[in-house]
C-alpha cells in the first residue's frame, strides 16, 4: 500500500505500526511464556530420573538426562496399543459426529418446520443431564447390544451428542440467508444446497467441531474406564493412571507418557489449523 | 475438502478390519481364571508356585498325547509361562511343551493344572468394579482392602461368594490365620475372604537420624507425653531457628489407634451408635491439632499428600525416611522392598505412642470370591493356596507385609532373613504384635464403612483447618454416622427388629458397667471392646 | 391447501436431515435419561437391585428430592459448583481476548527489522547469561529465558500460527493428564509453584518486617483510595457519556450498582473495619457530587433509554473486578504485618481448605484461555465479512464502537453457544477433577454436585438419590440456558 504523504509523516506512521506490531508480539509473547510454562516442566520432569523429581531444579542433574524414560514407558504398559486405540477410537467418533451433526444442524438452521425451535431446545435439554447418571442404564444398553468391552462400543455413544448439532447451527446461522433464496430460484433441492453450498461455507465450523471432537473423545476417560475391561483394548487416559496409583507414583514416566499422547493431538491441530482460518493472509480482520 | 474426509473415512474402514483380525484369539487348552490385583511383579512367581501347587495337590488335568500333531496342537494351546511351570512339575513334559519338542517321546500324559490364572491389574478401580460386578462382569477372583470394610460392602451388593463351608472343606478357615482378622474377613458371621497378605503399621525408626542429632532411639512403646516430649527434643535439636521445618519426627500417627488407647471406639458395644462425641475424642483431636501446628512434629495434611505413603511399594516417603527428614516412618513391613534399596539401614520399630491401652490395628489385603464367576470352583483353590506353605513361604522371602498364616511367623527364615542382619531386630517385633496387642476394625452391620468414614474424616478435616472446635468436630461426626444409621434402617426394614434387640442388650451393659458388674462376653459385638473389657477384667 | 403440503414436505426433508444424528440420540441419550427420571422417583439401590438379588424395585414418590433439599451437604456442594463457575465470565472473557489478539495481523511494517532486533538481543543477553552461570548457577534462569527467546523467535518468524499453537498447548493436555499434570505442580513441597513461590515470599516477609507497621497500613490507605478513585472516574465518566447522548439514562443508572458494590461489601467485610468510614465519606462525598452535577448540568444531547447498555455495563464490570482487586489488596497490606511475622509460607493450594476452589479456579483459567473457546471465537471472527467493516470505517466509526456495533453482535452466535456450554459444562464439571486431584476436597471443599452424585452413586450405591440430585441440576441448567436464549436470542435474529 502506497503511502501518498510526506516523508515525516510517513515515518511516523510506520513508527506507529512497527510499535503496533511489537507490542502486539510482546503480549503474545509474555501469554504464551504463561501458558507454555506447565509444559516446559512437564517435558523436562519426563527426562528426570525418580530420585530427582521432587528437587527444585526443573532441569535434570546427576542423574542425566534420561530418555530412556521414554522407551520405559513402553516396557511398563502397552502404550503402543493403547495409542492406536485412542485414535483409532477418535478418528470414528469424530467423523461420525461432523456427518451426521452438519446434517442435523441444516436442519435446525436453513430448514423451516413446525416445532423447530421447540424441539431444539428439547435437544439442547438432552446435553444438561450429567452424563454420569446416564452410565448404569447405558451400561445395560451395551450389554444387550453385546458391546461391552469393545472399542465399537467407545465409539457409538460417543457419536451422537447434541454437541455438534448445536455448535454448526450457530456457524450456519451466520450465513447470509439470501444464499437460499438464491439457490431456491435456480431451483436447487435442499441436499444440494446443503451439500455444494452451506458446507463448505460452514467449513471452519466444521474444522473446529472436528478438532473438538478428537481432542474430547481422546481425553475421554471415565467412559471408556466402565466399558472396557481387556487390557488389550484400553485408551491413553487409563492407561496413564498406571502411573499415579497406589503402586507407585513414577511421575517421570507419567510425564514422558503424557508428552507422547500429545503428538496425534498437535499433528491434527497444526494440521487443521490452516483449514480453519481462512482469509487471515488477505488482512481482512481488523479491529 | 470433501475427499479428505472421503479418505479418511476409507482409512479408518481398513483400520477397522485389520483392528479385528488383529486381535488375539488363542485358544487356551485349560480355562483362563483371572485374579484382580495390584501391579506388584511379585505376582508372577506367587501365580506360578499357584499352578505348581495345583499340579502337586492334584488338581490337574491330564491330557495324553500319542501323535506328533497332538503334540503340536498341544503346544499351541498351552502358553509359555504355564508350560514352564508344568516342565518344573514334570521334567518330561519339557518334550512336548519345551523349546525341543522330541516326538520320540510320545506317548506322553501331561498333567496340566486344571487352570490358568492370569492378573488384571487394569479393572482394580473399586467403582468400576461395581459397576462391572453388578452386571455380571468382573474377576474370578479380587483383591479387596479389608481395612475399608470392603469385604462388608461387597457382601452388602452381593457380589462375593460365601465361603464359610468350603473354607473348612479346604483348609482356609478363619483358624488358618490370624484370630485379630476374624471380623475383617467376615460379614454376618460367615467367612467371606482370606488374606493375601496381612498389614500392621508401626513406626519405623532411623535410628542413624537420632544418632545425628546427639539423640538416643526412642523407646518401643510410649505414652503420649513421653512421644510428645520426644518429639520436641528431635524437632528442636534438628531444625535450626528461625528456618522453614525440613525435619519431622515422624509421617503420621493414626486417629483411630489413639482412640482406642483411650478405650473409646467408633462405635458402642454392639454397634448400633456412633460413640464419638466423647471428650476422649476431642483429647485426641486437640492432640492432634497440638502435634501438627504448634509443636511440628507431624507434618500437615498437605505434607502428607505430597508423599504417598498410603499403601503398595512406591513413594517418596521412604527416601525421606533415608534423609532424615522424617525421623520415623509408620508403615508396614512392605516398606522393607523400598528400603533395602538404600543399603543397611540402621533399622528399630517403635509402636504408636497410645492413652493406657496399648492397641494397632490391622488389615489385610484379602482374596474374595466372585458370585458371578464361572469358575467359582477354581477361585476357591485359589483361596486354599492362599493358606497354604507354598505361598507363605514366598510372603515370608520377600518381606511383602505377614503372611496370612501366623504359623510361618515364628520361623528362623522370617525372623533372621541371612541376607540383611540390620533387620533382625525388626521382624520379631512385626510378628510379636500382630499375635498380641492387633486389633481389627469395628464394622457396623448399619452403616457402611465408607459412609461412616466419610463423615468422620470430613469432621476432623474441618477441625483440623480450623473450622469447627474438637467437640464440634466429634458431635458432627456422631450426629451424621448415627442419622446414617437411620437411613439404613429405613432402607432395609429386615434389620429393624435385630437393631431393637442389640438397642436392648446395650442398655442391659451399659447398666451392668454402671454398677461395676462384670458383662458376659458375648454380649459385645466390638471387636475392640471385647479386646478392652478383657484386658480391663470387666468381662466375664 | 398448498401451505400444509409444503409444511408436510418441509417436515419430511428436515427429519432426512435429522436422522443419522437422531436415531443415535435417542438411542443413547435420551432412553438412558427418561430411565434415570424414573430412577430418581424409586429407590433403586446398587446393594439391593442387581442380578444377585431379589429384591423389587418401590416407587417413593418424592422422597429422593425432599431428602436432597433438606441435606445439608447438598447446599454445601452447590455452593462449591457455583463458586467454581464463578470464573467462567473471565475465561470466556480471556478466550476472546485472546481470540482478537490471534487473528490480527502480524505482517507490521517492520517485520524484519524487528525480528533480527530481537533475535541479537536474545543472543546477547543468552552470552551473557552464560557468562554469569559460574556465579549464580540458576539453570532456572537460563532455562526460562531460552524458553521465552525461543517463543519469541518462532513467534516473529512463524507469526500467528506459532502463537495459535503455543496459546492451544494447555488444551492438548486436557482432561486426566490435565490434572494429573496440575497436582504435581501444585505440591507444596516438590512442585515447581511453590519452589519458586516461597523465595519471593521469604523475601516479602524479611522486607516487611523490616518496614515499621504504619507504612504498610498506608498501603491499606492508598488501595482504599485507588477503589474509590475508580467508582468516581466511572460514575464521572457515566455521566459524561450520559451528557453526551453516548448512552441512555437506563444505561447510565442501572451498571453504577456493579460499581457501588464493592464498597458496599468492603463497608460490611470484617477484614477492614476500622477503616469503614473511609468508604462511608468517599461514598457520599462521590454520589452527593454526581447529583449536583446532574441537576446543575444537565444533558447536552439525548438518545434512547437503553442505548449503549451493553457497552456501559462491560465497562462497569471491569471497574467493579478491578476495585475487588484494590479491596483485595487493601486486606492483604492491613493483615500482612501479622502475618509476616513468622515468615510467610507458600500456601498449600489444593490440601488447603481455603486455598482448594481458587487453586481450582487458576487451573480452570490457565486450560481456558487457549481452549476451544478461543478456537471457536477465532473461526467465527474469521467469518465476518469484511464489507461490515469497510461500512462501519466510512461511517467513521471509533474502534470501540467497531467493535461493539460490528465484531460483538457477529459474535453472538458464538456467545451464546460458548455461555450455553460453559454453563453446561460448569454446573455438570468437576467430577473428573475432583476423582484425580482432590477425592473431593480437604472435608469437601472441592465436592461438586457431580463428584456428589458419584459417591452417592457408585461409592455407596443409591443411585435413585444420585438421579434425584442429577435432575435438581438439570432443572438448574435448564433454567439458566433458557434465561440465556431469551437473552441471547434476541440478537441472534438481528
Amino acid at each position: 500500500m502506497t503511502d501518498h504523504h510526506a516523508a515525516p509523516p510517513r515515518r511516523s506512521a510506520n513508527t506507529r505500526r512497527f510499535f503496533n506490531s511489537a507490542g502486539l508480539h510482546v503480549v503474545l509473547i509474555a501469554l504464551s511464556f504463561t501458558l507454555f510454562l506447565p509444559f516446559v516442566w512437564m517435558v523436562l520432569t519426563s527426562l528426570k530420573s525418580l530420585e530427582e523429581v521432587g528437587l527444585e531444579s526443573w532441569l535434570p542433574g546427576e542423574g542425566g538426562w534420561n530418555f530412556s524414560n521414554y522407551i520405559e514407558v513402553f516396557r511398563q504398559i502397552p502404550f503402543a496399543r493403547y495409542f492406536i486405540n485412542s485414535i483409532f477410537v477418535a478418528t470414528w467418533v469424530t467423523l461420525l459426529q461432523v456427518f451426521t451433526s452438519s446434517m442435523a444442524a441444516f436442519a435446525f438452521a436453513r430448514l423451516n418446520w413446525p416445532g423447530r425451535d421447540k424441539v431444539f431446545l428439547l435437544y439442547l435439554s438432552t446435553m444438561m443431564l450429567p452424563g454420569l447418571v446416564m452410565m448404569i442404564p447405558n451400561y445395560q444398553i451395551m450389554i444387550t447390544l453385546g458391546l461391552v468391552d469393545t472399542l465399537p462400543g467407545l465409539i457409538l455413544p460417543a457419536a451422537f451428542s447434541a454437541f455438534g448439532t448445536f455448535l454448526l447451527r450457530q456457524f450456519m446461522l451466520t450465513i447470509p440467508s439470501a444464499l437460499d433464496e438464491a439457490a431456491e430460484i435456480d431451483g436447487a433441492s435442499k441436499w444440494r444446497l446443503f451439500w455444494d453450498i452451506i458446507l463448505p461455507m460452514t467449513r471452519p465450523g466444521l474444522i473446529t467441531l472436528a478438532i473438538f471432537t478428537f481432542m474430547g473423545n481422546y481425553h475421554s476417560f471415565f467412559w471408556p474406564l466402565v466399558m472396557l475391561r481387556t487390557q488389550e483394548r484400553y485408551t491413553l487416559p487409563i492407561g496413564l493412571l498406571y502411573f499415579d496409583s497406589s503402586a507407585g507414583q513414577e511421575t517421570n514416566l507419567l510425564m514422558a507418557a503424557v508428552t507422547m499422547s500429545i503428538v496425534p493431538l498437535l499433528i491434527v491441530f497444526v494440521v487443521l489449523q490452516k483449514y480453519l482460518i481462512k482469509g487471515i493472509q488477505l488482512g481482512a480482520v481488523k479491529g | 475438502m470433501k475427499y479428505f474426509f472421503l479418505i479418511v473415512f476409507l482409512l479408518l474402514i481398513l483400520a477397522s478390519v485389520g483392528l479385528r483380525l488383529s486381535a488375539p484369539d488363542v485358544q487356551s487348552e485349560v480355562p483362563v481364571t483371572y485374579w484382580v490385583t495390584d501391579p506388584n511383579p511379585a505376582r508372577i512367581e506367587q501365580i506360578n508356585r499357584f499352578h505348581r501347587w495345583l499340579i502337586k495337590n492334584g488338581h490337574v488335568k491330564e491330557v495324553t498325547v500319542t501323535t506328533p500333531t497332538e503334540a503340536r496342537q498341544l503346544r499351541a494351546r498351552v502358553p509359555e509361562t504355564l508350560a514352564d511351570d508344568v516342565i518344573a512339575m514334570q521334567p518330561e513334559a519339557s518334550a512336548v511343551l519345551g523349546p525341543d519338542p522330541d516326538t520320540s517321546k510320545l506317548p506322553m500324559t501331561i498333567r496340566l493344572p486344571i487352570c490358568e490364572m492370569r492378573t488384571d491389574a487394569a479393572n482394580r478401580d473399586t467403582g468400576k468394579q461395581v459397576i462391572q460386578g453388578v452386571s455380571g462382569v468382573a474377576g474370578d477372583v479380587m483383591d479387596v482392602w479389608t481395612g475399608a470394610g470392603q469385604v462388608q460392602y461387597f457382601e452388602a451388593i452381593g457380589l462375593i461368594e460365601n465361603l464359610t463351608e468350603h473354607a473348612t472343606a479346604m483348609g482356609f478357615d478363619l483358624s488358618q490365620t490370624f484370630p485379630a482378622l476374624e471380623t475383617e474377613l467376615s460379614a454376618n458371621g460367615e467367612q467371606y475372604a482370606f488374606p493375601c497378605n496381612v498389614a500392621t503399621q508401626m513406626l519405623w525408626v532411623n535410628r542413624a537420624t537420632f544418632a545425628r542429632f546427639g539423640l538416643p532411639a526412642p523407646p518401643q512403646q510410649w505414652t503420649f507425653s513421653e512421644f510428645e516430649s520426644f518429639g520436641k527434643r528431635f524437632v528442636d535439636a534438628a531444625n535450626p531457628e528461625g528456618q522453614r521445618r525440613l525435619f519431622f519426627f515422624c509421617n503420621h500417627v493414626d486417629t483411630n489407634d489413639m482412640i482406642r488407647s483411650l478405650g473409646l471406639s467408633f462405635y458402642n458395644e454392639t454397634m448400633t451408635r456412633c460413640d464419638l462425641d466423647d471428650p476422649r475424642y476431642a483429647e485426641v483431636l486437640e492432640l492432634k491439632y497440638k502435634w501438627t501446628y504448634v509443636d511440628r512434629l507431624l507434618p500437615t495434611k498437605a505434607d502428607q499428600n505430597s508423599f504417598d505413603t498410603a499403601s503398595g511399594y512406591g513413594g517418596v516417603s521412604a527416601q525421606l525416611f533415608n534423609r532424615g527428614n522424617y525421623a520415623m516412618l509408620k508403615s508396614g513391613r512392605w516398606m522393607l522392598i523400598q528400603l533395602r534399596k538404600f543399603g543397611e539401614l540402621d533399622l528399630a520399630l517403635a509402636e504408636q505412642p497410645h492413652g493406657g491401652f496399648r492397641n494397632m490395628r490391622i488389615g489385610s489385603r484379602a482374596a474374595v470370591v466372585y458370585k458371578g464367576g464361572a469358575h467359582r470352583d477354581k477361585a476357591r483353590l485359589f483361596l486354599a493356596y492362599l493358606a497354604s506353605a507354598d505361598y507363605n513361604h514366598l510372603i515370608v522371602d520377600d518381606a511383602d507385609a505377614l503372611p496370612p498364616n501366623p504359623a510361618y511367623v515364628d520361623s528362623e527364615a522370617y525372623l533372621k532373613p541371612p541376607k540383611y542382619p540390620n533387620e533382625w531386630d525388626v521382624h520379631n517385633v512385626f510378628s510379636r504384635t500382630a499375635q498380641t496387642i492387633a486389633i481389627g476394625g469395628s464394622f457396623s452391620p448399619y452403616v457402611l464403612d465408607s459412609i461412616a468414614r466419610r463423615h468422620i474424616t470430613q469432621a476432623e478435616d474441618a477441625f483440623m483447618n480450623d473450622k469447627l472446635t474438637a467437640e464440634e468436630a466429634g458431635e458432627q461426626a456422631t450426629a451424621r454416622v448415627n442419622a446414617e444409621i437411620e437411613r439404613t434402617l429405613k432402607e432395609n426394614p429386615a434389620l429393624r427388629d435385630q437393631y431393637e434387640q442389640d438397642v436392648a442388650r446395650q442398655k442391659k451393659i451399659d447398666a451392668l458397667r454402671a454398677q461395676g458388674k462384670p458383662v458376659p462376653l458375648d454380649w459385645i459385638d466390638n471387636p475392640f471392646h471385647r479386646v478392652y473389657y478383657q484386658a480391663q477384667g470387666w468381662a466375664e | 391447501m398448498a401451505s400444509s403440503i409444503k409444511q408436510r414436505r418441509n417436515t419430511l426433508t428436515a427429519l432426512f436431515f435429522l436422522a443419522p444424528n437422531i436415531i443415535g440420540v435417542l438411542t443413547f441419550v435420551v432412553f438412558p435419561v427418561l430411565f434415570s427420571i424414573l430412577l430418581a422417583f424409586t429407590n433403586w439401590d446398587l446393594r439391593k437391585h442387581n442380578m444377585f438379588k431379589d429384591e423389587s424395585l418401590e416407587f417413593v414418590g418424592f422422597e429422593n428430592f425432599v431428602r436432597l433439599l433438606t441435606e445439608a451437604d447438598f447446599m454445601r456442594y452447590l455452593g462449591n459448583t457455583l463458586f467454581l463457575m464463578m470464573g467462567i465470565p473471565v475465561s470466556i472473557g480471556g478466550a476472546l481476548f485472546a481470540a482478537l489478539l490471534l487473528s490480527k495481523d502480524s505482517h507490521g511494517g517492520n517485520r524484519r527489522v524487528f525480528a533480527w532486533l530481537a533475535t541479537s538481543a536474545v543472543l546477547v543477553a543468552s552470552c551473557a547469561m552464560l557468562a554469569a552461570v559460574g556465579m549464580a548457577g540458576t539453570g532456572m534462569v537460563i532455562l526460562l529465558t531460552g524458553v521465552a527467546a525461543g517463543i519469541m523467535i518462532t513467534g516473529v518468524f512463524g507469526g500467528m500460527t506459532v502463537y495459535r499453537t503455543l496459546f492451544y498447548t494447555p488444551h492438548f493436555v486436557a482432561g486426566v493428564a490435565t490434572f494429573l499434570l496440575w497436582k504435581k505442580l501444585y505440591n507444596p513441597q516438590t512442585g515447581p509453584i511453590n519452589a519458586a513461590l516461597q523465595p519471593v515470599l521469604d523475601v516479602l516477609a524479611t522486607s516487611v518486617n523490616a518496614v515499621p507497621p504504619p507504612t504498610v497500613y498506608a498501603l491499606t490507605w492508598g488501595c482504599l483510595g485507588l477503589m474509590l478513585a475508580l467508582a468516581a472516574w466511572c460514575m464521572n465518566w457515566l455521566r459524561a457519556q450520559w451528557r453526551d447522548g453516548e448512552i441512555g439514562t437506563q444505561a447510565a443508572i442501572v451498571p453504577c450498582v456493579f460499581v457501588l458494590l464493592p464498597t458496599v461489601i468492603g463497608l460490611l467485610w470484617g477484614q477492614t473495619q476500622g477503616l469503614a468510614w473511609v468508604l462511608l465519606i468517599g461514598l457520599a462525598a462521590f454520589g452527593g457530587w454526581q447529583m449536583i452535577q446532574i441537576t446543575t448540568r444537565g444533558r447536552d444531547f439525548t438518545c434512547p433509554r437503553g442505548e449503549g447498555f451493553g457497552s456501559s455495563l462491560m465497562i462497569c464490570l471491569a471497574v467493579m473486578v478491578l476495585q475487588f482487586i484494590a479491596l483485595g489488596f487493601a486486606a492483604v497490606f492491613l493483615n500482612l504485618p501479622g502475618m509476616a511475622a513468622d515468615g510467610l509460607d507458600a500456601p498449600e493450594w489444593i490440601s488447603n481448605y481455603d486455598w482448594a476452589k481458587p487453586s481450582l479456579m487458576i487451573m480452570g483459567l490457565w486450560a481456558a484461555i487457549g481452549s476451544n473457546n478461543m478456537l471457536l471465537y477465532l473461526a467465527a471472527l474469521t467469518n465476518i465479512p469484511p464489507e461490515l467493516y469497510e461500512a462501519a470505517d466510512i461511517d467513521g466509526a471509533s474502534r470501540r464502537q467497531r467493535f461493539w456495533h460490528v465484531t460483538w453482535p457477529q459474535l453472538a452466535p458464538t456467545t451464546f453457544f460458548i455461555s450455553v456450554m460453559a454453563t453446561i459444562g460448569g454446573l455438570q464439571g468437576g467430577f473428573e477433577m475432583a476423582r484425580t486431584m482432590t477425592q473431593g476436597g480437604p472435608a469437601g471443599a472441592t465436592t461438586t454436585l457431580s463428584y456428589f452424585i458419584y459417591i452417592e452413586g457408585f461409592e455407596t450405591g443409591r443411585l435413585s438419590f444420585a438421579a434425584a440430585v442429577a435432575w435438581a441440576l438439570f432443572i438448574l441448567v435448564f433454567g439458566l440456558t433458557l434465561f440465556n436464549w431469551k437473552f441471547g436470542n434476541k440478537y441472534v435474529n438481528d
